[in-house]
């Protein structure tokens, strides 16, 4: 009889490392993301990768961290046309949402080599053009500084026990990328409706206004963010791998470099001006909009679509007609754009700032021994989960 | 005129209940006759009208190209669209008096009215003049050869006076007093007489004053001294907004006498009828259900709306509903996409706007068991997708669809096509599903799903076509001539979306068959159950049964050298009592 709980404890560890064995608690109509295989999904894994995701300690000067420019009040962007570096070099582009990026087929605006969470994260950390969180050549300092962390010393080991030196950065980037996969969005108001079949969690103008998007007369907005993502570049386990495509929507006549989109990376004219579809999850939220902030607002960025030829560009994308909306149908469609928000990803405390005093007491969890400290994250875990849900998870 | 009545009614019927389905409406089956408030048809079952108006008939204008074409406002194409479409059973058609003068007139008109009848529509004539004060013994006058000419017509209703207007009136006499009522049956009565008087016996409509109050006042005083008279309204949604204003206009009435309203619209190029509706989209669409719910209630009939583009389709060719989803501007002009129809057929279909809405290949509500039908709305598919072979896939681009039967029991569909977004779904109904209603669900690889309510039945005879069950027939045209050798061609040629019959060659000395691919066929009970007509024209059938294509029959015609050199004519099938859509064929010389 004494076995028996034994047993059980090993067996408890060993699905704590199986990836199958990570809850995404995912609602009807989201798939299970797809995960590297040298990066399974580990409840340890997404806290380690939460608390580094907002440490300041991974950028050279101890002022940024990754949630610097994707910040959680802000859907996990900046709310900035385009974001600027721990050294205060300007970036071209807007910082684009983490919401979902669990589902991203290709990361970033525009570079279809780019597929994994974990190679894009360590991007910003080590980029030199331009200077992002610039740890590149601070890599030995900077893991002295998470040595030197009690949090981390409970969690790096627990979260790559595998591994004999689990302070590196590549495990910080595949720490990074587990949180970052984690950071999911399926309780908009039109989520509940769309699939929770709650038929009054939007309103009769956001009906029409779904309508509108997913007809082709009208918007015909699908065909480049459809989908439950809203995003043609999207993936998922077990999904056939794709082409990512990349759409000119023809904001500009010339695109000034450095910001020609796909050309950037293929060098290829037919390239010019063509960046990916980004997801319309929290849209209302994530303003400004288009690759480099250009536009400030969701009525703004249809006027664009209706000026039609107003610039031309040879590369647009022919999906991208003029959108002839009446001022119903444009009242309509951003009822429903509005409608795809998610406001509890503002506050899920499962993706805020653990080294806020008021969030919790890590600091405290770390330095009680090890056993105590799995006990209290495990207490805030199952805390976490018993929040509210408005839909339940399928798989 | 712009009605919509009684907002507290919003809340009672906010929208149609596929699970109360309304089911097809009853195809008029006259001589009808009046037994106190209700309209009986020839087997005694009590019949509610209801249709729409057709624009006015004007001899000149249907014999010019316009209305000649397939798609003409009083082709068949059209009303066959009223009917399997729209579910309706009736149809007002107007008419100009002054052009009645002679029996050519009346012969151009019962080819319209012959052709109405044939595709189960009640027609009810309603003549006027451009002008206000026709003297009341001209429309006597014209009573006297309409109804003479239209007096074996069982599937006729005579609109007596449409909108008689106060303005008739001596000066000071208040039309809804005792006086005003008098001189109303005074106009009226003449109009009676002169009908009954050419031995027509069809039920006579006789429509309130046109001034909003309807037949408030009328009291024992209106009834006319006749046993087939149905009452005539006419509500505006500016006068009659209250229960209380409904049962004073016309709510007593209802319950003593069969009432029938007309001619009301939303009117939004009218910035006076336009500025009474909310500014609301859902609001006006729940108000006039509403209102479309309590005529139902008080077992009113009704036509509304005008088949013409901008009332209730957007254009004569697809046919589709006029909508309020994209907003109107009072008063600004025609709009052909705002209006009604997409409410009303939804109404009449019992569908919800923004669901699925399902059709057979005829374009109408029941849909034969094994044969193809295509859905409409929500798809929102993966990608679009079109299945491949002829075993066709139980899912398709993420979609699954179910049907469950009349006996509850679900069974899958096979799927052709899927689109991404909101699109089309066409799949094939289970051959060994149960008759009668019948709930098709679409279910999505995201677990979200929509579902309608349909009706399945043996026999629903429908002509593929390649475009929304209209135009040029598909199929092929063979000809074998005596020395054994063939000559096969195709029946319909398409550029995009412009399809045209391509003309079947009657060489002398061959014999032509058209073999056509149909649907809904399969299940008759023998080739003399099915009657095909080409051009009115009754043609043989040779063999009839299931097509190669899932979901799909094929049909065989003898072309009789009879119909050589007709042109471009109607195909029209009877299948076990239940008409096909409406399709062209092109016969060569």
């Amino acid at each position: 009889m004494r076995g028996v709980p034994v047993a059980l404890l090993m067996a408890a560890l060993l699905l704590g490392s199986d990836p199958e064995a990570y809850d995404w608690r995912l609602p009807r109509g989201f798939p299970k993301p797809r995960m590297p295989a040298n990066n399974p999904m580990s409840e340890v894994k997404v806290q380690l990768g939460r608390y580094l995701f907002y440490d300041q300690r991974l950028s050279v000067n101890r002022t940024q961290s990754c949630a610097s420019c994707h910040q959680q009040e802000r859907e996990f962007a900046d709310g900035r046309a385009t974001s600027s570096g721990a050294t205060g070099e300007p970036h071209p582009r807007s910082a684009m949402s983490l919401v979902n990026v669990a589902y991203a087929a290709a990361l970033t605006w525009a570079d279809p080599t780019l597929r994994s969470l974990e190679e894009q994260a360590v991007v910003p950390m080590f980029s030199n053009h331009p200077v992002e969180l610039g740890l590149s050549g601070h890599e030995r300092s900077t893991l002295d500084a998470l040595r030197a962390e009690p949090v981390y010393r409970d969690l790096f080991p627990r979260a790559f026990g595998e591994s004999q030196n689990p302070f590196t950065m590549v495990n910080a980037a595949r720490a990074l990328a587990a949180f970052e996969r984690s950071i999911i969005s399926e309780r908009s108001p039109y989520d509940r409706y769309h699939t929770g079949g709650e038929e009054d969690a939007i309103c009769e103008s956001a009906k029409r206004g779904e309508a509108v998007f997913f007809t082709d007369q009208v918007a015909g907005c699908f065909r480049c963010h459809g989908g439950f993502n809203f995003s043609d570049a999207v993936t998922y386990k077990g999904k056939e791998a794709d082409r990512v495509r990349f759409h000119n929507t023809a904001l500009y006549q010339e695109y000034p470099p450095p910001n020609r989109g796909l050309f950037e990376r293929t060098g290829r004219w037919s390239d010019i001006g063509k960046f990916k579809a980004p997801s319309l999850c929290n849209i209302a939220l994530t303003a400004p909009y288009m690759h480099d902030g250009s536009i400030a607002t969701l009525e703004e960025v249809l006027k664009h679509y209706a000026a039609g030829r107003a610039h031309q560009h040879p590369n647009k994308d022919p999906r991208i007609h003029k959108l002839e909306l009446s001022p119903q149908n444009r009242a309509d469609l951003l009822a429903f754009l509005r409608a795809l928000t998610d406001k509890e990803v503002l506050h899920d405390p499962r993706f805020a700032n653990p080294w806020e005093p008021q969030r919790t007491s890590v600091r405290a969890v770390a330095s009680r021994r090890p056993g105590r400290g799995e006990g209290q994250l495990a207490k805030r875990l199952a805390a976490d989960r018993s929040r509210p849900r408005h839909l339940i998870a399928a798989n | 005129m712009a009605w919509v009545m009684c907002t507290l009614l919003v809340a009672r019927n906010g929208g149609a209940n596929p699970l109360n389905p309304r089911g097809l409406t009853a195809a008029p089956n006259g001589p009808f006759r009046v037994d106190h408030n209700q309209i009986l048809d020839s087997t005694g079952k009590p019949f509610l009208m209801r249709g729409t108006e057709l624009i006015d008939f004007h001899p000149q204008i249907d014999e010019n190209a316009r209305a000649g074409q397939a798609f003409g406002p009083h082709s068949a194409t059209s009303l066959s669209a009223l009917r399997l479409r729209y579910n309706m059973n009736t149809v007002r058609l107007p008419l100009d008096m002054s052009e009645a003068r002679d029996m050519a007139y009346f012969t151009k008109l019962a080819k319209v009215v012959r052709g109405a009848n044939q595709l189960e529509l009640l027609v009810i004539l309603a003549p006027r003049v451009p002008s206000a004060g026709t003297p009341p013994f001209t429309r006597a006058e014209f009573w006297s050869r309409c109804a003479a000419a239209f007096r074996d017509y069982p599937n006729v209703i005579f609109d007596a006076f449409p909108d008689p207007s106060p303005t008739m009136l001596p000066a000071g006499i208040d039309a809804h007093s005792a006086d005003g009522w008098n001189t109303w049956r005074s106009v009226m009565m003449p109009l009676v007489q002169a009908i009954r008087a050419t031995g027509a016996k069809q039920p006579i409509i006789l429509a309130s004053w046109n001034d909003g109050r309807m037949f408030e006042g009328a009291g024992d005083a209106l009834l006319i001294d006749d046993r087939n008279i149905i009452y005539g309204i006419s509500p505006h949604y500016a006068t009659t907004r209250t229960d209380a204003a409904r049962e004073t206009c016309f709510g007593w009435l209802a319950r003593r006498a069969p009432v029938a309203a007309n001619g009301w619209d939303l009117e939004l190029e009218n910035p006076a009828a336009c500025a009474a509706i909310p500014s609301d989209p859902a609001a006006v669409s729940d108000m006039i259900r509403a209102n479309l719910q309590d005529l139902d209630d008080r077992r009113i009939s009704w036509t509304i709306s005008v088949l013409e583009p901008g009332k209730l389709v957007k254009e004569l060719y697809f046919f589709h509903g006029t909508m309020l989803d994209s907003g109107w501007t009072c008063g600004s002009g025609p709009d052909l996409r705002a209006g009604l129809g997409r409410l009303i057929e939804g109404y009449l279909r019992s569908t919800e706007d923004r669901s699925l809405f399902v059709v057979g290949a005829a374009g109408g509500l029941d849909i034969p068991r094994g044969g193809f039908a295509n859905g409409y709305g929500p798809v929102m598919a993966e990608r679009d997708v079109r299945a491949r072979g002829r075993r066709l896939p139980l899912s398709l681009g993420g979609i699954t669809v179910q049907v469950t039967d009349s006996a509850g029991i679900s069974r899958p569909a096979r799927i052709f096509w899927v689109s991404e977004g909101w699109g089309q779904v066409d799949f094939v109904i289970p051959e060994e599903s149960a008759v009668g209603r019948a709930r098709v669900t679409l279910l999505r690889h995201d677990a979200s799903r929509s579902s309608t309510v349909i009706t399945i039945a043996d026999t629903a005879p429908g002509f593929r076509t390649l475009i929304s069950c209209a135009g040029p027939a598909v199929g092929t045209a063979t000809q074998v001539f005596a020395d054994g050798h063939t000559f096969t061609r195709q029946l319909a040629q398409c550029k995009g979306l412009d399809c045209r019959a391509v003309e079947v060659p009657m060489s002398k000395g061959a014999r032509t068959e058209a073999r056509l691919l149909v649907s809904g066929f399969r299940h008759a009970g023998s080739a003399r159950d099915i009657q095909v007509t080409i051009g009115g024209r009754r043609v043989p059938v040779l063999s009839y049964g299931p097509d190669a294509d899932p979901g799909m029959d094929q049909l065989t015609i003898a072309i009789p050298p009879s119909l050589r050199g007709l042109g471009e004519a109607d195909l029209i099938a009877h299948v076990s009592g239940r008409v096909s859509n409406v399709v062209r064929i092109r016969i060569g010389g």
